[in-house]
């Protein structure tokens, strides 16, 4: 047996939460709103291409970014590996373990069997640490999870090599290099400037607060793309489990980054950045609303016009109140270079 | 959010939300699911309504068992067609009751290891007397079933599953 002594603590979501439980395992102590913060995680992207059964929405940014940009803005060097033969990529990992380096895998959420299978949906994009074996069976440190996890080799090596969109290929990492002193000012600051060019300077009319309200336009349009009423139900309580369970730490992350500009004010010694941080728990809020809102409509099956536009325009305010915020982060960072 | 007004009484399905402390810190808050809270009756209404209505298209032939398997697992035709390697054409093709009936036994095998199932499923509706208290579980997972489980083991043979009907006297 070979499990690893590793401080497993819960967290809002699977990529931050993994990053900063490696990092603190290796000495450097931050939080996961400060790794999700540096990481310009904060996001709104609203989708429907041609190929789309169905339109999806995102309020993060791409997975795997949040530990590329945290690397970048840190200078953390992680090594990471992907893998064609599911057997070297075994090997390579148990090798790991019984070196006692606990390692970070992306897998396919599916089989990852120690939640109950209600729960589990085919996404190929959550992390999960790796902290020991024994015999057919591993140790796993997952932020969704109260308790170490144990799962049998033959689901888990599936996990790692479901095929699909975003296909975890063996996927791996576990940092290398931790810098003495990192630059925790000019991290936070290149963060910062990355949610504002993420909210308001992407040019594509889907993504940050063009996004929003694009949502907030075509939401009205959503029971033409329903094969049922059961169909269209499933997918607005889908809103609700977007913002609010699927490791988002409510209000579609905007709670999580509230808690980062609360620690980076302290950091930055900014107090305007506190004012803010309390300005995002309400924007939050209001993402609660939009939730609760989608609940209520889905559960009593109105999909009328009228009621979906409901969560519309509850959409706008987010988007007017969200524009405001960060033009006005904005002006902060370039008053402050 | 304030602490007090974020938590929810479910403790089967844990989360970690943020939210504004007594002391006016924000920080993480272990609670439960608001879904799974509030609304995980809908939510298995829902999952029922779909699987009986596919499995009445299924005796009607209207539509393939991979067109079945693939939406119980909540993939779709891209999806699927990524997970297994077979083009997406192909795949869309299988999903018709007559392309499923052209499909060579190699291929089905290929669908039945991504969808989790036993090829010899893709052939066969098992049923349970309908109390919940009996599940189906493949490959040895019989752990959660209050009376028993009709059990579906791999063996040496690719093609082959065992099924066990196991009372559970526990």
């Amino acid at each position: 047996m070979s499990q690893i002594p590793f401080r497993h603590i819960m967290a809002a979501h699977c990529e931050s939460g993994t990053v900063a439980a490696l990092l603190n395992h290796h000495g450097m102590k931050i939080s996961e709103p400060m790794v999700f913060g540096i990481a310009s995680g904060i996001f709104f992207a609203y989708l429907k291409t041609p190929g789309m059964e169905f339109p999806m929405f995102a309020v993060r940014s791409m997975p795997g970014q949040v530990r590329t940009r945290f690397a970048a803005r840190t200078g953390v060097k992680f090594r990471t590996k992907k893998y064609r033969n599911p057997e070297k990529a075994e090997k390579e990992l148990n090798e790991l373990i019984d070196k006692g380096q606990p390692v970070a895998v992306q897998v396919d959420f599916f089989y990852m069997n120690y939640f109950p299978a209600w729960y589990r949906i085919h996404v190929n994009v959550h992390f999960v640490t790796v902290i020991g074996r024994e015999g057919d069976k591993y140790f796993i440190s997952d932020s969704y999870h109260p308790r170490i996890a144990e799962i049998d080799r033959e689901s888990f090596l599936k996990g790692r090599f479901a095929g699909g969109s975003m296909a975890p290929k063996g996927f791996m990492f576990y940092p290398v290099s931790i810098p003495e002193n990192v630059d925790l000012q000019k991290a936070i600051k290149d963060g910062l400037t990355g949610a504002t060019k993420n909210m308001l300077k992407i040019p594509l009319p889907f993504i940050g607060i063009k996004g929003i309200r694009r949502f907030a336009d075509k939401i009205t349009g959503w029971p033409r793309y329903a094969k049922s009423e059961d169909y269209l139900a499933d997918k607005i309580f889908r809103i609700t489990i977007f913002l609010e369970d699927q490791g988002t730490g409510g209000g579609g992350f905007r709670f999580l980054y509230a808690s980062f500009l609360q620690e980076a004010s302290k950091v930055l010694q900014n107090p305007r950045l506190e004012d803010m941080s309390r300005e995002m728990m309400a924007i939050g809020d209001g993402w609660r609303e939009v939730s609760l809102a989608s609940a209520k409509i889905a559960k009593q099956r109105d999909f009328s016009k009228a009621r979906l536009m409901e969560i519309g325009d509850l959409l706008r305010v987010r988007a007017d109140m969200e524009e405001s915020f960060f033009k006005r982060l904005d002006k902060e960072l370039s008053n402050h270079k | 959010m304030k602490e007090k007004e974020i938590e929810v009484d479910c403790p089967y399905q844990q989360v970690i939300l943020y939210a504004e402390k007594d002391d006016g810190t924000f920080g993480p808050v272990q609670t439960g699911s608001y879904m799974a809270g509030n609304h995980i009756s809908e939510h298995f209404r829902i999952a029922d309504n779909v699987s009986k209505d596919l499995i009445a298209k299924l005796r009607k032939g209207q539509i393939s068992p991979v067109y079945f398997y693939m939406t119980l697992e909540g993939l779709n035709i891209s999806e699927l067609a990524g997970r297994t390697g077979i083009p997406a054409f192909r795949v869309k093709r299988h999903t018709t009751p007559a392309g499923f009936r052209k499909i060579r036994i190699s291929t089905l095998k290929r669908y039945a290891d991504v969808l989790n199932i036993p090829v010899a499923n893709m052939f066969q509706l098992i049923n349970t007397v309908e109390d919940r208290n009996w599940d189906i579980g493949y490959q040895g997972d019989i752990d959660s079933s209050k009376t028993g489980t009709i059990s579906q083991s791999v063996t040496g043979n690719p093609l082959l599953v065992e099924t066990k009907v196991i009372t559970n006297h526990k």
